[in-house]
């Protein structure tokens, strides 16, 4: 009841306000931003009821126009997820105020973007509360339009058009896989919901490996497994703001989502399923946090983060589906609990990153980050909040995303104890995962140095002020939260041990209790801390004097130029991992005898993608090569094709 | 309450233990160059004089650029919390804790760095760049590290690792803990700028890695930096001394006089070390740390055989 309240809440937002917007374009944005606002608070507070209250709730409904019924089902694990959708479709809603005014962007353009974004974030609601597949697979399908509409909304944009094309394509290639997926179980095995399904299928029949399969393919699409998730940098950088807050913050999210449904439906889980899910976790965590490294695109480079974090959620997952074959409970409860609180977890900085990327995007009108430089000095807040956003994604204590990659370290570190010598291999996911931590904050040193830090490079910074406060308030709520989640991460844990007693389908007497301990150790970070900030700002008070520049080693002819670039900064570190990188380099300079100019480029890209790319190019290509040999042009010939398709014919009518 | 007296007291013991260590390798390596060297406490006047002096700061800085001196100090303090010091227990210790152990000082570097490219300044940028590639390469062996430490005791925090089961780990697997105690002190000369992966004493800002960062800090957050770095290399070799003396003798005054003089004796080793070796290309650190980071997996290998 309280749900369809909220729904209608959002729903009424995306019309009511615009009976007014001819006369008055802000307060309609105003208006808009608050039903939301108001409809995700009842969700919210929906949510909040259903955890502490141990919510159990399943209807069906009649539906009888399209389908037979629809049937809901919320438990925690739905409620898990709905939690992402409200949170970050609100604040997108109230950053949309003043990113995507009505005043600013004209009626029209406005209506669809806010119509769209309704839709998209209700839709997504429905799919999380869905039972039966083919709502399922509808609300999907809804899903994955809508956001194909928000991806192009700009329609003087080419490069959201093309990024939208690729999505679409993408998007479809996977459901195709989904729509499989569902027929294969309704078929085989005669089940049309998810509860029905609920630990009844038997992993070990040979059709249960190719539903799992197309499962991985289909929702890996969407979360951007490797090597799958080729169309999400582009539609991820490409896209306005906050919806790519919203795609890459919860839309993606959906993918793991589904793949923890399917997971449900078996009895059993083979080993290798897990060490497949482990083996993409690691390759998409290594490979997106370099590439990330490598762009200097900073949507982009948030985006290529996305795929990064994924892969530690599919580590995490990947885990628990270990611990279910090898009947190690610990091993599920740490996987899975680690995996999705890394869900809320990226859901709220990603996002937090990506507001404080568009902050500055809408200022300077460039995504390069070598343009960029000293914005702390204009944009203080904007600069603390991505600073946060910076930590929390890094993995870094007293930030949210060191808690859940404790949980992930924790379950692999203690199944070193266990004497089973076949999981030893799990060794890789504690280094993969040190290797991507050390990583990760290599490239967020560099985007938070070299964008907010230093001299300006190519941009003015005169005349700039901060952002309005529509855009700071979704980042100090988000910012505000990642810190409460971080110190106290034992908030999550009963949520947490319910889901993995869930999935290991049957109880974990195993507690996650050490949580607590993070908290009474920050307790003693922030005392020592306190102490010593007190004592030097004591000491330093009334002797700070800044009136010099920096000391450049007796050089005098300083320049911003001659700053750390991100390419400079981060080259060391990719020159180890060159072969994962398409490089194009070159210089030139003017071949007078006294060189006046000197040019030189260097561009590091996605590997990945390039050899996907060419990889269809030659498919392609192959394709029309064999069509011009049939299709050829002589009449005789096409005669021919008649004359043969009509005796085929004949002699299939003759048998 | 009694904590917090045993945190100011330990606290107060481990700056003057740090700050000796450093005079300790000065006089080393002054007596290998056949110099008679600064008094053992010349570090302290350091940083009781620069503590004194006024702070000028680049027009270019922010507020940023105080958070990695700050953030110096108060991270070896409280990684000091988890380890213990031979007999003396852990004063905060809870499975996991060498994560948190691990991930401060990820956390320092992130303000380190941050800080150094706040100033704007080329040398500082280059300072970073080497700073963030040598530690990437330096967690992967530090984690190595700590799986052979939990998987060698059964345990998961670095209490339980240098505790009471240390010793029968030892005698089984005395190999593979020889590989993480040489482990150990790599890390120990890497992550603290030593020769041969660093040299703190040239001032030639082309080749220095972490002395480079802090060319604009002055005063009381230069002072601080010195503190944290003299306390960081400590940590690593009460890190070290703890794993490589196992036995205790039971009586508290002889095992503490023990593990000081150990202490100081890792500190005359990196003494030897940096008068004997040159400093490395910077192109050969990277070659050393991969290394390192494949002898160390070898002890995996060993371990669960």
């Amino acid at each position: 009841m309280f749900l369809c309240i909220s729904l209608f809440f959002i729903l009424c937002s995306a019309f009511l306000p615009f009976f007014i917007a001819k006369k008055n374009p802000l307060l309609c944005d105003k208006l808009f931003a608050f039903f939301y606002s108001i409809g995700a608070l009842l969700g919210l507070g929906f949510i909040a009821f259903g955890i502490t209250k141990g919510l159990h709730v399943a209807y069906t409904l009649p539906f009888s126009i399209l389908f037979s019924y629809f049937s809901i089902k919320i438990e925690m694990i739905n409620l898990l997820f709905m939690i992402p959708i409200y949170l970050i479709g609100s604040m997108s809603a109230i950053y949309s105020t003043s990113y995507w005014s009505t005043a600013q962007k004209g009626l029209g353009s406005s209506f669809r973007y806010r119509l769209y974004l309704c839709l998209f974030t209700i839709s997504m609601i429905l799919l999380v509360i869905s039972d039966n597949f083919i709502m399922f697979i509808t609300f999907w399908e809804i899903m994955s339009l809508l956001a194909y509409g928000l991806i192009t909304i700009d329609e003087d944009s080419e490069e959201a058009q093309s990024a939208g094309y690729l999505y679409f394509i993408a998007t479809h290639t996977g459901v195709i896989a989904l729509m499989g997926m569902f027929a294969i179980i309704q078929v085989y095995f005669g089940f049309s919901d998810f509860s029905s399904a609920l630990g009844k299928i038997d992993a070990n029949l040979a059709i249960a490996s190719s539903i799992f399969l197309l499962g991985v393919f289909g929702f890996g699409m969407k979360a951007g497994f490797f090597p799958l998730y080729f169309w999400l940098p582009s539609a991820h950088s490409s896209a306005p703001v906050p919806i790519s807050a919203l795609l890459s913050g919860v839309m993606i999210k959906m993918g793991i989502y589904g793949i923890l449904k399917i997971l449900f439906m078996f009895s059993n889980i083979p080993h290798w399923w897990g060490w497949l899910i482990f083996a993409i976790g690691i390759l998409s965590g290594i490979l997106g946090v370099v590439y990330a490294i490598a762009q200097h695109d900073i949507k982009k480079l948030l985006a290529y983060h996305s795929i990064e974090n994924i892969g530690i959620i599919a580590i995490g997952i990947g885990l628990a589906m270990l611990g279910r074959s090898y009947h190690n409970s610990t091993l599920v409860l740490f996987g899975l609990a680690g995996a999705l609180f890394h869900v809320i977890n990226h859901s709220l900085f990603k996002p937090l990153l990506f507001y404080s990327a568009g902050s500055i995007i809408e200022k300077y009108h460039t995504r390069d980050i070598g343009h960029y430089g000293g914005i702390i000095k204009v944009q203080p807040y904007t600069a603390l909040f991505f600073l946060i956003g910076a930590v929390s994604i890094s993995g870094l204590p007293p930030f949210n995303g060191f808690a859940s990659e404790w949980l992930l370290y924790m379950g692999m570190f203690k199944t070193l104890f266990s004497h089973q010598n076949t999981l030893m291999p799990v060794v890789f996911g504690i280094l993969s995962l040190a290797l991507i931590g050390g990583l990760a904050l290599a490239c967020f040193v560099k985007v938070f140095g070299i964008s907010f830090l230093g001299n300006p490079r190519k941009i003015e910074l005169s005349n700039v002020k901060e952002s309005s406060l529509f855009m700071l308030f979704p980042m100090a709520f988000l910012s505000t939260i990642c810190f409460v989640l971080g110190v106290f991460p034992s908030i999550m844990k009963d949520i947490l041990l319910d889901i993995a007693s869930a999935f290991n389908q049957k109880n974990i007497y195993v507690k996650i209790d050490t949580l607590i301990n993070l908290s009474e150790a920050y307790l003693w970070f922030f005392m020592i801390f306190g102490v010593v900030l007190a004592v030097v700002l004591y000491q330093t008070r009334g002797k700070i004097s800044k009136n010099i520049g920096t000391w450049a080693c007796g050089f005098s002819h300083k320049t911003p130029r001659a700053q750390y670039t991100s390419s400079s900064l981060m080259q060391m570190i990719l020159d180890l991992f060159g072969w994962t990188l398409h490089v194009k380099r070159g210089a030139f300079c003017s071949k007078e005898l006294f060189s006046q100019k000197y040019h030189f480029y260097l561009h590091q890209n996605d590997k990945t993608i390039y050899w996907l790319a060419k990889i269809s190019e030659k498919f392609l290509l192959f394709c029309s090569k064999l069509r011009t040999i049939i299709h050829n042009g002589y009449m005789g010939i096409y005669v021919l094709y008649i004359f043969v398709a009509l005796i085929l014919m004949l002699l299939y009518v003759g048998n | 309450m009694q904590d917090i007296i045993y945190l100011i007291f330990g606290t107060l013991f481990f700056f003057m233990l740090s700050i000796v260590n450093l005079g300790i390798i000065i006089k080393v390596k002054a007596f290998f160059g056949g110099r008679y060297g600064v008094p053992i406490f010349q570090k302290m006047y350091d940083i009781l004089k620069l503590w004194q002096k006024s702070i000028k700061l680049s027009q270019t800085t922010s507020w940023v650029f105080f958070a990695g001196p700050l953030l110096a100090t108060i991270v070896p303090v409280f990684c000091f919390l988890f380890l213990p010091f031979v007999a003396f227990p852990s004063i905060l210790s809870f499975d996991g804790d060498f994560l948190l152990f691990v991930y401060m000082f990820g956390l320092l570097r992130f303000f380190t760095t941050s800080s150094a490219l706040d100033t704007g300044s080329s040398f500082e940028g280059m300072g970073s760049a080497r700073e963030l590639t040598f530690s990437f390469l330096v967690e992967p062996i530090m984690f190595v590290c700590f799986i052979i430490l939990a998987k060698g005791t059964s345990s998961l925090s670095l209490e339980d690792f240098f505790g009471y089961n240390i010793l029968d780990a030892w005698s089984d697997y005395s190999t593979v803990f020889g590989i993480v105690v040489v482990c150990f002190f790599v890390i120990m000369l890497a992550e603290n700028s030593r020769i041969p992966f660093d040299d703190p004493a040239t001032h030639l800002e082309l080749t220095m890695t972490h002395e480079v960062m802090v060319l604009d800090h002055s005063g009381p957050l230069l002072a601080s930096i010195l503190v944290g770095s003299a306390m960081k290399l400590t940590l690593f070799a009460i890190l070290i001394v703890d794993l490589a003396i196992p036995f205790k003798t039971g009586i508290l005054p002889l095992d503490t006089t023990i593990g000081i003089f150990a202490v100081l004796g890792m500190g005359v080793v990196v003494g030897i070390t940096e008068s004997v070796m040159a400093r490395l290309r910077l192109t050969d650190i990277k070659k050393i740390l991969m290394g390192t980071l494949i002898i160390s997996l070898f002890g995996i290998i060993l371990i669960s055989r």
